[in-house]
């Protein structure tokens, strides 16, 4: 063992390396060495220092950021499969290339017909659809009284069930 | 709380969904998390962002973590690949932490950079020493940065960090050797190491 | 002689069980969800459509919770959980879980004083319910026209086994009773938290308590408050409420301890339903906004919503007061 070996092995060691007596081999050299073991010395003081500093501690809020991102990526994935599933539909009713057959008359109206009712329908399909709130102020104003005291809370299901069928009855 | 000590069935609520368990693996992670995040990226605002990102991802990404005993490592596989993502694409000068900054987010006290302080004189170098500390870490080149802090703070063995870096276990072991030469070169007034190899 | 005089000093004297009327009440708020129970209940809600009937199965755990599973009626399927800091509703038609944070648990104390500051508590006889003798206690609060309630305590476990809802007409507006109860046995503590592999929705937008500031700031308008009051109320607590299209409404609500009422406050343009979105032929994809009016936050029982709108926002008050009052807080947010 010489002195870059001793080193070249130190320098790369496992930081229990540090904490633990060297092996008999290290220590041999060490102790015939004085400016290796001052070597060691250094970087087991160095180890002890990145091993003491402490941990940083995390904002207050960042939790509320956390779930906030994680609505808008929901929110995100439901826009992106609507726009994909629309995109399917409309593949369907598309015209295929080269899809050219000669066709009698009552057979072409037919064809019309049917791509014209298509249209409509996907027009139909493909407009906003009325923004129907699944969770309104009432349905959240009920929600939060089921903490105060003495609330019925078998009854405040019951009524956001209500609320829901008379809104699904307006439309 | 240390994830180790969280009971596994959380982890296995957390990964059907279930938001408030997905909230105490956040608890017990967080601190780590973001040390690690601010450490390497050295912007608390940046920090905080990706921190943020990264268990919103987490969330989603839960459901395809087979063995919920893993979770610690899974989670740390992304944040590490996240900050490498950040730091390829980041501009150096934005990533910059003032010593005000590491106290503040230490909850103000200067002792908790790790520094136990007696009288007011070893107080004074215990501050220097830890402050110089912070600033070598911060100086070391990100792949140095890396291997130290994943070995020295996390706590990871080295094979452990080659499988997380996807490097060779050698790759790991000399990173870490030169990062502790540039260390000690930088703090040989504190440490009276002469630094190289 | 003496003997007459004795007993009828002792019957005079000789306290009910559960102490007195208000003594019985504040027990049984402590009781709420802090013991464990399992049981079956009915439900009844009385709308100006007629009646709307429930069967229900009941939990309690000890730690604060409760469980209430619908079994029959419009509702069924549904689950609704209470905790201490959040609740969450299971609607199994959407396959979706709604969760709403409360901020911070509840101050016994501090209700309690707002309560018997504000409420008179009255002995009405007593009633076998569930196989159990109660206590009736009519709570009614110290301002006319407001809505009033009725409570079937037993008094050795201090549960609430039936309890009546008043409006503030005085029109009975919904009753719940335990059919079967059982105390022994403790809640298998998952059927607290929400079922699995159902996304949960926060309708706060996934936000913490936030302060007065933070609020104003996610809403992006200084919070406007009542100029007057109804007489007891005192304000309670401001959160976030997020709509599925992402915009944040600012709610603050009051109470009087047991009564409350919400004031949600947002820009009179929504800033989301006024965004354009994809819409169209697929091969003329082009843009379209989305109507303002087809929102529909604004929807509820008729009577205990009120909007009003001043300049660039819009309020909407909810609550179980008398319209009017409800109008005179809308009035006082002008």
């Amino acid at each position: 063992m010489n002195c870059q070996g001793l080193r070249k092995i130190v320098s790369e060691s496992s930081k229990d390396l540090f904490t633990m007596p060297l092996p008999e081999e290290l220590t041999r050299h060490v102790n015939g060495c004085p400016a290796c073991a001052e070597y060691v010395r250094s970087l087991r003081e160095l180890t002890g220092f990145l091993d003491r500093m402490e941990e940083r501690s995390a904002p207050d809020d960042l939790w509320a950021g956390v779930v906030a991102k994680i609505n808008e990526m929901e929110a995100d994935r439901a826009r992106e499969e609507t726009i994909s599933l629309r995109r399917k539909v409309a593949k369907r009713w598309l015209p295929l290339p080269g899809f050219l057959k000669p066709v009698p008359a009552w057979a072409a109206a037919a064809v019309l017909l049917v791509l014209v009712g298509g249209g409509v329908y996907l027009g139909r399909s493909c407009s906003p659809q009325p923004d129907v709130e699944p969770y309104g102020y009432y349905d959240q104003h009920v929600m939060l009284s089921v903490q105060d005291p003495l609330a019925d809370r078998a009854a405040a299901g019951l009524m956001i069930t209500e609320n829901q069928a008379r809104t699904g009855e307006k439309k | 709380m240390a994830i180790e000590t969280l009971d596994v069935n959380i982890v296995v609520r957390a990964r059907q969904g279930d938001r408030e368990a997905f909230r105490l693996l956040f608890e017990a992670t967080k601190g780590r998390t973001f040390n690690y995040m601010l450490r390497m990226i050295r912007n608390v605002e940046d920090a905080k962002d990706l921190t943020q990102e990264v268990y919103a991802k987490a969330f989603f990404a839960l459901p395809g973590l087979r063995q919920p005993e893993a979770f610690s490592g899974w989670l740390k596989a992304l944040v590490v690949n996240r900050v490498r993502d950040y730091l390829r694409s980041a501009p150096a000068r934005n990533r910059e932490v003032s010593l005000e900054e590491m106290v503040e987010t230490s909850g103000g006290d200067v002792s908790a950079l790790g520094v136990a302080a007696v009288t007011p004189e070893e107080d004074l170098l215990a501050r220097e020493r830890s402050a110089e500390m912070e600033k070598a870490i911060d100086g070391l080149p990100d792949i140095h940065r890396e291997v130290v802090l994943l070995h020295h703070i996390e706590g990871l063995p080295v094979e452990h960090i080659a499988s997380l870096l996807r490097v060779p276990p050698g790759t790991v072991k000399s990173r870490l050797a030169r990062a502790r030469g540039e260390l000690a070169s930088k703090l040989s007034g504190y440490t009276g190491l002469k630094g190289g190899s | 002689m003496i003997l007459l005089l004795t007993g009828a000093v002792t019957h005079i004297w000789a306290a009910p069980p559960g102490g007195s009327a208000s003594d019985l009440v504040r027990a049984a708020i402590r009781k709420e969800g802090r013991i464990d129970l399992s049981g079956t209940s009915e439900t009844v809600l009385f709308t100006p459509q007629g009646q709307v009937k429930a069967q229900t199965r009941v939990f309690w755990s000890s730690q604060g919770m409760i469980r209430t599973e619908y079994l029959t009626g419009p509702a069924a399927g549904r689950v609704l959980v209470t905790r201490p800091l959040d609740a969450w509703e299971y609607r199994p038609g959407e396959k979706k879980v709604y969760l709403t944070l409360f901020g911070a648990a509840a101050d016994l104390e501090k209700d309690w004083e707002m309560i018997a500051a504000n409420h008179a508590f009255e002995d009405q006889g007593t009633e076998r319910i569930a196989g159990r003798e109660t206590r009736i206690v009519n709570i009614r609060s110290k301002y006319p026209g407001r809505p009033s309630r009725k409570l079937w305590i037993e008094p050795q476990m201090g549960v609430i086994l039936k309890s009546e809802f008043r409006d503030a007409s005085n029109a009975l507006a919904s009753a719940t009773a335990f059919t079967s109860i059982d105390f022994n046995g403790k809640a298998n503590p998952g059927l607290f938290s929400p079922p699995s592999g159902i996304p949960v929705v926060s309708t706060e937008g996934g936000q913490q308590p936030v302060s007065v500031e933070e609020l104003a700031k996610l809403v992006g308008f200084p919070l406007v408050y009542p100029r007057s009051l109804p007489e007891g109320f005192r304000f309670q607590g401001v959160y976030p409420y997020r709509c599925r299209r992402g915009a944040y409404s600012a709610q603050l609500r009051y109470t009087d301890g047991l009564t409350s009422f919400s004031v949600f406050e947002r820009w009179r343009v929504c800033p989301k339903c006024g965004e354009e979105v994809e819409s169209g032929f697929p091969w003329r994809r082009g843009k379209r906004k989305v109507a303002p009016e087809s929102c529909e936050l604004l929807a509820g029982p008729a009577g205990k919503t009120v909007k009003v709108d001043k300049d660039k926002l819009s309020f909407v008050v909810v609550g179980d007061l008398a319209r009017e009052e409800l109008s005179r807080v809308a009035e006082g947010l002008k």
